[in-house]
């Protein structure tokens, strides 16, 4: 009896152990697969976000010449007129527009654009002054990536430093 | 009885010790052959992000980094485009290039339709591949012609690169 | 005494345990050379995807573990050589294999076009021994420096000094060696002081680069430049063989860290002076190619304006007989008629590229 059950009790043993090795194997490899990944939507990202604020929007005035000037207006002066519109809402339909555009080519990711002050935080009557334009729910999301690109320039006579963020996420 | 039953009981454990021992043996085998396709598709991996990165930098293609030139790119699909690219970068790749324009209508570029195009494509065949987008920028050098002057300006694009695979 | 199913236990136990120690012990063997080879591949791999980093990015980073895994085989196809085969590099790489390397980004800026190469470098000590010291040889010797890796916040370095007879001037700036940017200061008002021909023992690790009228045979670590004729070009003797024509800087730069040692294909440096060469052949080809169709596409849309027209003329013009010359020239770089040649189409193509610019009807 007590033979039979060291018999059973080795057998156990050894059924574990292969299912503990290939457990750890899988793991692994999972990990394996998830670095290189993580090297291509970083790379992903950071050209996003260059290449939407060179983006030319059409005006010729300096202010709104590109995304990125289109921005730094909305963030310093919002009701700044470009081309008969205002600098604001002229910045949020065109970033709402490529960024849809891009989550249509490339399904599965959510964005978020963040212009804030560089080196300090503004704060007005609503709190910390940012912009943000995308989907606000990535900036509770645990894995994300995140873009960093600085906005500077002159507007109205003052230099200014920006910081533009762009935060990418998988849609769950 | 009991004798015979204790021996068969030890035979049996001793084969299946063995079997164990084989089956080990075969899954470290197919593991090791799992890792080696794993490691070549790795490689092919590798070498789509490095043409990636490489076109969207090189001066062969681009104004400044991230920043695609139409000119040129129009200028590849004029000659022995794949001979060279395959010299100069290696065999069995392609590129795409879109400008994202919002017509939602693709006018493939050459000599002919340049600069009212919007799509790149060279080096393309029906065959497996292993690609990876990138945005870019596509300057068009000749955006606006007016009386005076020639006006450029600078897209949002998408980069597509791949190598081909088994 | 043992019992019959004792005794049967007993050998059976042994019998199967040395059939399992065996094949433990086999596998094991046989696993432990997959994984040796597995870390080689790897870290293969890991050099390679910097070095493409680098390239691409022109960020300089520092490089361990090589361990003298690998050679460099410069005749083409170029590629990396280790126990395991010989991996392909898409870009042109300059590299001296050691245990400790800095890779970095340098190359050629010819207005029109900038060739790119990746430098791949262990400590290096570059000692000049300007000996001819007209305006030229200091520019040469600018223009040398320049192109060698700058190791700034970095290890392994590249410093530079001078030999001066039977002595080696190393300590210049703040009594240690300087790197790239402090020895460009210290040549911006090189004194009148002529440099004795080097006949110090060059120190270990270290090279010596002469400017002389006249080369004489000389070590495996020492190279020799004539100095540049009114175009630019001279002869380079490597470790005291050669000549080859020398038309810019990093033609000296590619000799010096192939190094003037024997291999397959006869003299080192010898061998990366030519990979260099080709490799720039093969791209300014597929540049020249692509920009004179570019200029055919944008022509057409200046048609109003005629300075632009002249401008895109002459850029065609010289691109045309710069691609021309090195259809026709397999061996630019070797024979001297067909170096001048090409050094004069690049400066003319330059030229076109700057008026281009200045007239606003292209990019910088």
């Amino acid at each position: 009896m007590s033979n039979n059950r060291n018999g059973q009790a080795t057998l156990i043993m050894l059924v574990l152990i292969i299912v503990i090795f290939v457990g750890m194997v899988t793991f692994l490899l999972s990990l394996a697969e998830s670095v290189s990944q993580s090297e291509y939507l970083n790379l992903y990202a950071h050209g996003l976000l260059a290449s939407l604020l060179r983006t030319d929007t059409g005006s010729l005035d300096a202010n709104c010449k590109t995304v990125g000037n289109l921005l730094s207006c909305s963030f310093l002066s919002p009701a700044y007129l470009c081309g008969g519109q205002t600098c604001g809402s002229l910045a949020e339909a065109t970033v709402n527009d490529s960024l849809s555009q891009f989550a249509d080519i490339k399904e599965g990711f959510r964005y978020l654009l963040i212009v804030e002050s560089e080196g300090f935080s503004a704060v007005g009557p609503a709190g910390v002054e940012r912009l943000e334009m995308g989907d606000p729910s990535l900036l509770d999301a645990p894995e994300r990536i995140a873009a960093t690109q600085h906005l500077s320039g002159v507007f109205g006579g003052q230099a200014y430093v920006l910081n533009a963020r762009l935060l990418v996420s998988r849609i769950d | 009885m009991k004798g015979q039953l204790g021996l068969m009981e030890y035979i049996f454990t001793a084969f299946f010790l063995i079997i164990i021992v084989i089956a080990l043996l075969f899954f470290l085998t197919g593991f090791q052959i799992t890792q080696s396709v794993g490691e070549k598709n790795q490689g092919s991996i590798d070498r789509a992000l490095l043409l990636l990165k490489q076109v969207s930098s090189s001066p062969l293609f681009v104004k400044e980094q991230g920043v695609l030139d139409d000119a040129k790119l129009t200028a590849w699909l004029a000659s022995d485009t794949c001979d060279q690219l395959e010299e100069l970068f290696g065999p069995d790749w392609f590129l795409e290039v879109t400008v994202l324009d919002g017509t939602g209508v693709v006018v493939p570029c050459s000599q002919a339709t340049y600069p009212q195009c919007n799509h790149w494509s060279l080096c393309t065949q029906e065959a497996n591949a292993l690609a990876f987008d990138l945005p870019v920028n596509v300057y068009r050098n000749v955006n606006t012609i007016l009386t005076k002057d020639v006006i450029p300006a600078t897209d949002l694009g998408i980069l597509k690169v791949g190598v081909y695979v088994e | 005494m043992l019992s019959v199913y004792e005794a049967f236990k007993l050998v059976l136990g042994i019998v199967i345990s040395l059939v399992i120690l065996t094949v433990v012990i086999y596998f094991t063997t046989n696993y432990i050379g997959v994984q040796k080879d597995a870390k080689q591949a790897a870290t293969l791999k890991a050099f390679l995807k910097s070095a493409g980093d680098v390239y691409t990015t022109g960020d300089a980073i520092g490089f361990a573990g090589l361990e003298g895994l690998i050679s460099f085989d410069a005749h083409p196809p170029a590629g990396i050589v280790s126990s395991l085969g010989k991996a392909p590099v898409t870009f042109p790489l300059l590299l001296l294999p050691a245990d400790d390397l800095f890779i970095s980004a340098n190359g050629l800026d010819l207005g029109w076009y900038d060739f790119r190469v990746v430098e791949a470098t262990p400590r290096l000590r570059v000692l000049f021994n300007p000996v001819d010291t007209s305006d030229q040889t200091w520019d040469l010797v600018r223009g040398i420096v320049a192109a060698f890796p700058s190791t700034e916040f970095f290890d392994p370095k590249t410093t530079f000094g001078f030999c001066d007879g039977a002595t080696v001037i190393e300590n210049l700036c703040a009594s240690t060696a300087c790197e790239q940017d402090d020895f460009l200061f210290e040549l911006i008002n090189p004194s009148g002081v002529a440099f004795a021909d080097c006949t110090a023992t060059v120190p270990e690790g270290a090279v010596v680069i002469k400017v002389i009228p006249t080369c004489s045979l000389g070590s495996s670590d020492v190279f020799c430049l004539t100095p540049p004729n009114q175009v630019g070009l001279g002869n380079l003797y490597i470790g005291g063989e050669g000549p080859v024509i020398y038309k810019d800087p990093l033609d000296v730069v590619a000799a010096v860290i192939g190094g003037g040692k024997k291999d397959l294909y006869g003299n080192s440096g010898e061998t990366l002076f030519e990979y260099k060469n080709r490799a720039m052949r093969t791209e300014l080809l597929a540049a020249t190619d692509v920009l004179k169709t570019r200029v055919l596409l944008l022509g057409p849309a200046y048609l109003q304006h005629a300075t632009c027209q002249a401008a895109f003329n002459d850029i065609l013009l010289a691109l045309s007989n710069l691609s021309s010359l090195l259809e026709t020239n397999e061996d630019y770089y070797a024979d001297p008629s067909a170096a001048a040649a090409y050094v004069a189409a690049l400066t003319d193509a330059r030229q076109a590229h700057e008026s281009l610019v200045e007239e606003g009807c292209d990019y910088a």
